[in-house]
């Protein structure tokens, strides 16, 4: 009994160093203190029977209803008497020793059963898997607890029957827990590679599944042993728990009852016992990462995929934007300047990471926390957006910037239908009645051809196709015929076909309405397409800007360079290899003290690796942040005319 | 629906046998020693008892069907006679528990709602982590305990709600209070958690990027999409709220089914516990199919019949 | 049937451009059965992943399947590996026919066939170290263990450019990159003749996308490995495949070496493919605005009559409704499947002429 209850705070510790690499040190204070709270308690329950002061049934009427010490009472009776003259404080550790053991023992053995049934019904699938399903549905269906009640009232309660009563109540929540995971995981294309390597089932099952799934159902483990010992106290109250001599803390509680006015302390003392336990086994589950990887690279990914912007129309100068967390500040974007004229398409271009999508967020003052803008400008037609509060710049987000995300399948509420979602910009902004709104987004959506837009625009997202709901967003973010669209990997998840229509659309539509656009992207193929100008980004930093076939014909960055030099080209005839940047993306937590392309670039010399270069222009149009590239006297007679003329009348 | 009749028919069975499967029987606790062997024969002939379990099963399913669901052993009229027919006695019963439960709901939701917002609104603030103990404190202490804290405090010190009864319009206050704890501790967590997860969401974003009001933002495209969270976790928790009342009503003296439970369980007044737990089981099916219908009505994405 | 199992040839003996055949598949199907019925599971339709399709791969050779999403090209890769089993058909590597093969001999057939995944974020155990994750395949095939195993393990990480030191480290402490090359090590472990690389390189960074193509073209010429390459990627194919096949809705509409195949294309939906690739050059990307593909991608569930592509199709006519088209040998080696493409052939060859 005394190992069994002593294994969950165990197990974890032994979980803890395994994961400590992965995972934010935020869960830790929670999980050390509910550890450390449980494992005392568990000492003092279990050693009671060497460590209790007095022996926990002893009466000695002349020390009856003697309160605890910090309310006047002595020390020889810490936490009182009851009215007996019995030691309370022996009493609840005599007492905590039932609960305990019954929590762990229903844990554990409903961790074991739930936990085996879930990974074979969800490895196995098919008729183990109905038959695990049907039998977790119907006792899902039954008020378990009531029938607990009633299961005991009739068999006799002891430790072992609550126990197994109590766990057969919960084997459910761990066999979908598991279920669940493992059906996820079973997708996984590790296990397709072990698949494909020949690893047999059970290796794979106990190698590669079961280690992946066991961390998530430790928390469930914590948060159903907390509650096992509010059942069981629930019933001790009831007296249906374990009878006498031996007290447990329901049933003190129940007695304590009674006597609440005169003699608070004999319902308090265990009452708060079972809250200690209760409270710490929840804080221990809810410290625990529920699911490592996911927590840890959903965290990254959205850090990273925050970026854009750009104009004279929009004019962006020195924009810093930071992350802080608990493992320091991360800058995500340096020293941002871009520019967008009326009319204009300006591409931004760059790997995952650079900060393309946390410029456009950090425009339009939406950078998700933690994030923050710490300097710089915005101005749009002259007005600087950072000085604005939250409200002016809700008046102006939908109204002249529009925004047009990548995917339109999370970009778009799920549960309000197509119309509802344009209706509401175009009354939020135009001040359209419902009717007018109404009519006003039928015609957007024909003009952004989704055929039959009259029926379609009561149809919610997941009933369009994916191309279509694209087209959608567009139509949502142009609806108050914004000055300027900010378009963020629009066409990405898209097929080559659907993103040649989309690409299509946007640049017609932009014609039309004669606004500006940014394009963020990753696809050089888009940009060389569809832009008039493009800007480069590395590391949160613009390392190259200028007109699209300049940047593409003379790329003056050696990163724009070698970005170009390693997409295999259609047209390429010769199959030698491909001219690869050398080394990974940054870390944007470790960036190098000079440029942040230095180490992987083939023309590095030592002043790159000191100082930081900035954006500086070498014509009237073009700049690089480059040590290498030559100052404007230079190059800027013969270039620029070339170059930047055929782009503005287009 | 088909489960849910599944479900109720297995409760009915698990009820009929479970019960039958203690040595001790109604006859003998009932009477408590004091009756003659002939006697407690005489009994068991009045209740059926001395036929097969079989037949009694069979008995026992044809009368429910007809509405009939015996006499009660305990409570009688007069000492040997027929008991009080026990549908009559579980009616009686029944609205008290209703009642109770609705306002722990209500309670639940009233705590819940407004600290789970306002926590997800500002994660990682001191708010959020005021909310975040709370939830765990009400979800560690256990009903009795709060239940008999709310008594010392608003009954025995303040004297301004009264102890127990159902003689009042406040009387269901502090029972309610008492089992909405535990109950709101669940919401406040899914709600916190739901919403913080739903404001970080691309359409959240892109919402903002239109520009609408934060109220709308919060209201209508956070909100809608968080009770569906919760509308599943009111559901499935609908049973602890029933058996956390078992304990309500005993320490609040609460005239519901939960005591009368308890006690006929005690008494083995078999047709007392056949009804009133296969009827709890009813009552958190119904409870679940109302959740499913629900469930359409919010998302889109369960209904049938896309047009795409 | 057994020694061909486990006694591999040496394709590297042969000369290279006549290589026989490694793999060749014959009207490999896979169709999903859609159940319906709580109780009973009766089949209310199919959907038709792979229908009947064709090819062979020489050793040491490429062979690209593309296609957009609901093509089946991943279906048809997780088949060869037996992931899926095939509805009907044949898949003969090296001489075993797979789709027939006993659990034993397929268990020998995995040495000679391994697989690299797409996400470089799920396809390495979170819970292994690089290490482990590469020596596993020793271990299950008994191939080394113990020291020598530790050996091959630092061999085959230098083979795909890793620092051997990072064997000890978890795969989600290496970058996107790194971890793709632990998975091509991974499939390296046991000596394969041939590689199925199911979008390989598509989740990585640009930048990090030339690195991995530049390490699988240097492994196949060392080692003389075939590689089915499935992606979408229409410029990556075009740098690395010997051959191409494109599909469309679980067919292949055309199947030719990949030069010719992008210089004339002769299927209307691989003309559409290739015109609406955006090309990474401002001058060429502004003149071929023409033939962009109209309409969505039909449901697998449901796909049209006939020739699959024929509602989106600029030469459709009423025949391609009404019959599927077999595929038709244009030249030697180039299939295409096609109604149409004699004369769009010929349209092609007069507009040429008038042009030039």
């Amino acid at each position: 009994m005394t190992e069994q209850a002593t294994m969950p705070p165990s197990a974890t510790a032994s979980l803890l160093s395994r994961v400590r690499r992965t995972w934010s040190r935020r869960g830790m204070p929670r999980v050390i203190t509910g550890a450390t709270v449980l494992i005392v308690m568990s000492i003092l329950c279990f050693f009671s029977a060497w460590l209790t002061p007095h022996p926990p049934n002893a009466v000695d009427l002349s020390a009856r209803l003697q309160p605890p010490v910090f309310a006047g009472g002595t020390f020889n009776h810490i936490l009182g008497t009851d009215e007996l003259g019995r030691d309370i404080l022996s009493r609840v550790m005599v007492g905590g020793r039932t609960s305990m053991a019954i929590g762990a023992l229903a844990v554990v053995v409903s961790l074991t059963i739930g936990s085996t049934l879930g990974l074979l019904a969800g490895y196995f699938g098919r008729r183990l898997d109905a038959v695990v399903t049907m039998l977790s549905e119907i006792q899902l269906a039954l008020p378990s607890m009531l029938i607990i009640f009633f299961f005991l009232a009739v068999i006799g309660p002891n430790i072992v029957t609550i126990a197994i009563v109590l766990a057969l109540a919960d084997w459910v929540l761990y066999a979908r827990m598991v279920r669940a995971r493992t059906l996820v995981e079973k997708t996984r294309e590790y296990v397709d590679a072990a698949r494909v390597l020949g690893v047999s089932t059970s290796r794979l099952l106990l190698r590669h599944l079961w280690p992946n799934v066991f961390p998530t159902i430790m928390v469930l483990a914590m948060v159903s042993l907390g509650g096992v010992i509010l059942s069981e106290s629930a019933l001790s109250f009831l007296g249906l728990g374990v009878q006498r001599p031996w007290p447990s803390w329901g049933r003190m509680v129940a007695d304590g009852q009674s006597r609440l006015q005169a003699a608070w302390w004999i319902a308090v003392s265990p009452a708060f016992c079972i809250a200690m336990v209760v409270f710490s086994a929840n804080l221990l589950g809810d410290g625990l990462p529920p699911d490592l990887e996911g927590r840890v690279m959903s965290h990254i990914k959205q850090t990273i995929s925050a970026t854009a912007q750009s104009v004279p129309l929009l004019d962006i100068r020195g924009l810093r934007t930071e992350f802080r967390s608990d493992h320091g500040t991360v800058r995500v974007l340096n020293d941002v300047s871009l520019s967008v004229s009326s009319g204009e398409v300006l591409g931004l271009v760059g790997e995952s990471g650079s900060g393309k999508s946390v410029t456009a967020l950090s425009l339009l003052g939406l950078v998700p926390r933690p994030g923050r803008v710490t300097q710089g400008q915005v101005l749009l037609n002259g007005r600087d957006l950072m000085t604005m509060d939250e409200r002016a710049l809700s008046d102006l987000r939908g109204r002249e910037v529009g925004l047009v995300l990548q995917d339109a399948m999370t970009a778009m509420n799920p549960v309000l239908t197509i119309g509802q979602q344009i209706c509401e910009t175009l009354r939020r902004h135009l001040g359209l009645g419902r009717a007018q709104a109404r009519r006003r987004a039928i015609d957007l959506l024909d003009r952004v051809g989704i055929p039959d837009p009259g029926r379609r625009v009561d149809d919610y997202p997941h009933q369009f196709s994916g191309g279509m709901r694209q087209r959608a967003m567009i139509a949502m973010a142009l609806s108050c015929e914004p000055k300027l669209l900010i378009a963020d990997e629009p066409t990405t998840a898209l097929d080559v076909t659907i993103q040649a229509q989309v690409l299509d659309l946007l640049s017609s539509l932009k014609e039309e309405m004669g606004m500006s656009l940014i394009m963020i992207t990753h696809d050089l193929g888009i940009i060389a397409g569809l832009a008039d100008r493009v800007a480069v980004m590395y590391a949160g930093n613009i390392v190259e800007t200028g007109p699209v076939r300049q940047v593409f014909k003379a790329p003056a960055h050696p990163y724009t360079q070698g970005l170009l030099a390693s997409i295999p080209s259609i047209t390429d005839t010769t199959k030698s290899d491909l001219q690869a940047i050398t080394g990974l993306p940054p870390d944007l937590a470790a960036l190098p003290q000079g440029c942040a392309f230095a180490p992987r670039c083939p023309q590095r010399q030592r002043r790159c690796e000191t100082d930081r270069p900035h954006l500086i222009h070498h014509d009237a149009q073009s700049a690089a942040a480059c040590w290498l590239v030559d100052p404007p006297s230079d190059r800027a007679a013969n270039s620029t005319s070339q170059t930047t003329e055929p782009m503005r009348n287009r | 629906m088909l489960l849910g009749a599944v479900t109720l028919f297995f409760t009915l069975t698990l009820v009929f046998v479970i019960i039958r499967m203690v040595p001790s029987d109604p006859a003998t606790v009932l009477m408590m020693g004091e009756a003659t062997p002939e006697q407690l024969d005489r009994l068991r002939e009045l209740w059926g008892l001395d036929k097969s379990i079989v037949e009694q099963f069979f008995i026992y399913l044809a009368n429910l069907v007809q509405g009939n669901a015996g006499d009660s052993y305990q409570f009688q009229r007069v000492a040997g006679m027929p008991g009080v027919p026990v549908f009559d006695l579980v009616m009686n019963r029944l609205p008290a528990t209703g009642y109770l439960a609705l306002v722990a709901i209500i309670f639940s939701m009233l705590i819940a709602l407004p600290l789970g917002i306002l926590a997800a609104l500002f994660p990682d603030s001191i708010l959020d982590k005021l909310v975040l103990i709370l939830a765990s404190v009400l979800a560690s202490v256990p009903a009795f305990f709060s239940g008999m804290l709310l008594m010392l405090f608003f009954s025995l010190t303040l004297r301004i709600l009264p102890t127990g009864g159902y003689d009042s319009p406040q009387s269901v206050i502090l029972p309610a209070l008492a089992l909405s704890f535990s109950f709101s501790a669940v919401l406040l967590r899914v709600t916190r958690t739901e919403m913080a997860r739903i404001m970080r969401s691309e359409f959240i974003q892109s919402a903002r990027a239109k520009g609408l009001r934060s109220w709308r933002i919060v209201l209508v495209h956070a909100l809608k999409n968080a009770m569906i969270p919760l509308l599943t976790i009111i559901g499935l928790r609908f049973g602890d709220l029933l058996a956390g009342s078992v304990v309500v009503e005993t320490l609040f003296r609460w005239p519901g089914i939960g005591g009368l439970m308890i006690d006929s369980i005690i008494a083995r007044d078999y047709p007392v516990v056949q009804l009133v737990i296969p009827l709890a089981a009813l009552a958190f099916i119904i409870v679940n199919i109302t959740v499913d219908v629900l469930f359409g009505a919010l998302d889109p994405r369960l209904r049938t019949g896309g047009r795409s | 049937m057994n020694t061909a199992a486990t006694t591999r040839p040496k394709p590297r003996d042969q000369d290279a451009g006549n290589g026989h055949d490694l793999l060749e598949v014959n009207d490999l199907k896979k169709h999903f059965p859609i159940q319906s019925g709580f109780f009973s599971s009766r089949e209310v339709g199919r959907v038709r992943a792979v229908d009947g399709i064709s090819f062979s791969i020489k050793a040491g050779k490429t062979l690209a399947l593309v296609g957009e999403s609901g093509c089946g090209k991943s279906t048809v890769g997780r088949l060869l590996v037996k992931l899926l089993e095939p509805t009907e058909g044949s898949i003969v590597l090296n001489g075993v026919d797979l789709a027939q093969a006993s659990p034993e001999q397929m268990q020998a057939m995995r040495r000679q066939m391994q697989m690299v995944f797409q996400d470089p974020y799920s396809s390495l155990n979170p819970r292994m170290k690089v290490g482990q994750n590469i020596s596993e395949a020793l271990t299950v095939h008994r191939l080394a263990s113990g020291k020598a195993a530790i050996a091959r393990v630092e061999e085959l990480m230098r083979l795909v450019g890793l620092d051997p030191k990072l064997a000890n480290r978890l795969p989600q402490e290496l970058s996107g990159g790194q971890r793709q090359r632990v998975g091509i090590a991974r499939a390296l472990a046991v000596e394969p003749d041939f590689i199925i690389c199911d979008e390989a390189i598509s989740a990585l960074d640009v930048s990090v996308q030339a690195q991995v193509i530049n390490l699988l073209v240097k492994l196949q010429r060392d080692l003389d490995l075939a590689y089915l390459f499935i992606a979408h990627d229409l410029a990556v194919v075009r740098h690395i495949a010997d051959d191409v096949a494109v599909m469309y809705l679980g067919r292949i509409v055309e199947l030719a070496n990949s030069a010719e195949l992008f210089a004339k294309p002769l299927h209307p939906y691989t003309r559409g493919l290739i015109a609406a690739l955006p090309v990474p050059d401002p001058d060429l990307a502004r003149t071929r605005k023409d033939a962009v593909i109209r309409g969505e991608l039909p449901s697998p569930l449901s796909p049209p009559s006939g020739c699959h592509f024929h509602p989106r199709c600029p030469y459709a006519t009423p025949i391609c409704a009404d019959y599927v088209p077999r595929a038709e040998v244009a030249t030697q080696g180039r299939q295409v499947a096609c109604h149409h493409w004699l004369d769009i052939q010929k349209a092609d060859a007069d507009t040429e002429r008038t042009t030039g």
